[in-house]
């Protein structure tokens, strides 16, 4: 199925598009690659909102909460992943809003994989690169 | 959740309660749309207390960071605040990017503080009556200043200047064409003018500007009789003249109280809302009628190969949607 056929399904389910939250967590600056991956899921038709620099996990799940968004995404690039998924998490569960979807990108070594699941993660992104398949794949996690 | 978890919700100013109604006010879905009217209806009386502000100017003048500032000074003289935001989407994939908060660091994480960007896919009216429900449900919610942020391009100023109390356009200032593409449309709406980024080497620019716009003003009939729109100069990064806007707010809200205009102005609005809830119904149902889902694309395709006038064709799928009204009737 087309990429945009997904997101018409979707919306005419949930009545708006998919709206995701590209967070800085963990991030010193806004690199080129979470700019990226910013317009890549605009250009998809996701509804995409960007957050401010040095934002902590409390930060990311308040902002996520306010926007009323589907999906966290944020990219590892410090190699601190592991701790900002456990506290994500332990506040989105706090606030009642553990439903949010979080995904993560970036250089993460397999080893770490199980953990991160573990953790809450529903999809990990192998590459700072996410194509169209990536996309499909995140939009079945609401189907 | 039920109706009445999200009523209760926002009365508790629960955030991600507050969030979720904003969400089903938002929604495309006719169940969600039936929800959310009953929530509204339910938390009216507990709003119209907040004071609105119109937040316009163009793409770089600087309005999140003037909000960033601005809404941090109130917030520090105990105020709650809401920000809501209407972002442009794209027409070609329908996707938006929500970068407001990118520049309201600070104001994003204080407790007193609710910033709700949404997207503008779909019409301008639904734009509209978006807005002003979600207003409501942030007056219900305790915050008491609203503000409004809205792209200084196309019609949008126009609505969101129909919703609020007091309407702030934001300028900058240029090399000497202040004046130059900017439209008399939005000076006609503005409470206030204010020339942002006046500081360092910009203060004898904006000092400049500042004269422009008062000339220009001065050509203008003032809307109301006891108010008339001031220029002023700011800048968020320096914080100059940011409490001086706020002082402005306050002082037109006293007079327009005092002389009975704000009262006149809610009422306005009032029937205001109401028209544009008619329209957009009758677009909707326009739309929704079977027979004219039915017979659209023909006709679309017999204007296109030039068999039909439009005016005979729009004369024709009005003629379908009366007929289907009076059938069901």
């Amino acid at each position: 199925m087309l990429i945009e056929q997904k997101i018409e399904q979707f919306v005419k389910r949930e009545g708006r598009r998919p709206r995701i939250l590209v967070s800085s967590m963990g991030q010193k600056r806004h690199d080129q690659n979470t700019r990226q991956l910013a317009t890549l899921f605009a250009e998809t038709g996701f509804d995409v909102d960007i957050s401010p620099l040095h934002q902590t996990p409390r930060g990311t799940a308040r902002m996520a909460i306010e926007n009323d968004v589907h999906i966290i995404c944020f990219l590892s690039t410090e190699n601190n992943h592991k701790k900002l998924v456990t506290e994500l998490a332990k506040v989105l569960m706090a606030e009642k809003a553990e439903n949010i979807r979080i995904v993560i990108g970036g250089a993460i070594p397999r080893s770490d994989y199980d953990f991160l699941y573990g953790a809450g993660v529903d999809q990990l992104l192998n590459s700072v690169q996410i194509d169209t398949e990536a996309v499909k794949q995140l939009l079945d996690l609401f189907e | 959740m039920e109706t009445q978890d999200y009523i209760d919700g926002v009365l508790k100013q629960n955030r991600r309660i507050v969030a979720k109604t904003i969400t089903l006010i938002e929604s495309s879905l006719a169940a969600h749309q039936e929800k959310a009217k009953t929530i509204v209806d339910a938390l009216l009386p507990y709003a119209g207390q907040a004071v609105r502000i119109g937040i316009t100017g163009v793409p770089g003048v600087g309005k999140s960071t003037y909000i960033e500032s601005f809404g941090l000074q109130l917030v520090k003289q105990g105020h709650r605040v809401a920000v809501l935001a209407v972002d442009p989407s794209s027409s070609k994939s329908g996707g938006s990017i929500m970068g407001d908060k990118t520049r309201m660091e600070r104001l994003s994480l204080e407790q007193q503080a609710f910033i709700r960007p949404s997207p503008s896919s779909g019409t301008l009216g639904g734009v509209a009556r978006r807005t002003r429900e979600t207003m409501i449900v942030c007056e219900a919610a305790g915050f008491d200043i609203i503000i409004v942020e809205t792209v200084g391009v196309g019609q949008s100023e126009t609505t969101v200047a129909s919703m609020v109390d007091f309407f702030l356009v934001l300028m900058l200032a240029g090399a000497g064409d202040e004046l130059q593409g900017i439209k008399k449309g939005v000076l006609e709406l503005a409470d206030a003018i204010a020339i942002n980024k006046a500081d360092g080497n910009n203060i004898e620019h904006a000092k400049k500007a500042k004269i422009e716009y008062e000339k220009a003003l001065n050509l203008l009939t003032p809307s109301s009789k006891i108010w008339s729109p001031p220029v002023l100069t700011c800048s968020a990064v320096t914080l100059d003249g940011i409490d001086e806007i706020w002082q402005t707010i306050l002082d037109h809200r006293k007079k327009l109280e005092s002389s009975g205009e704000l009262a006149d102005k809610r009422k306005k609005q009032a029937l205001d809302w109401m028209w544009a809830l008619v329209e957009e119904g009758l677009r909707d149902r326009f739309y929704k009628n079977p027979d004219v889902e039915k017979s659209l694309p023909q006709i679309i395709k017999a204007i296109e190969k030039g068999k039909t006038a439009p005016t005979i064709a729009a004369y024709m799928l009005l003629n379908l949607h009366d007929q289907g009204f009076s059938e069901s009737e």
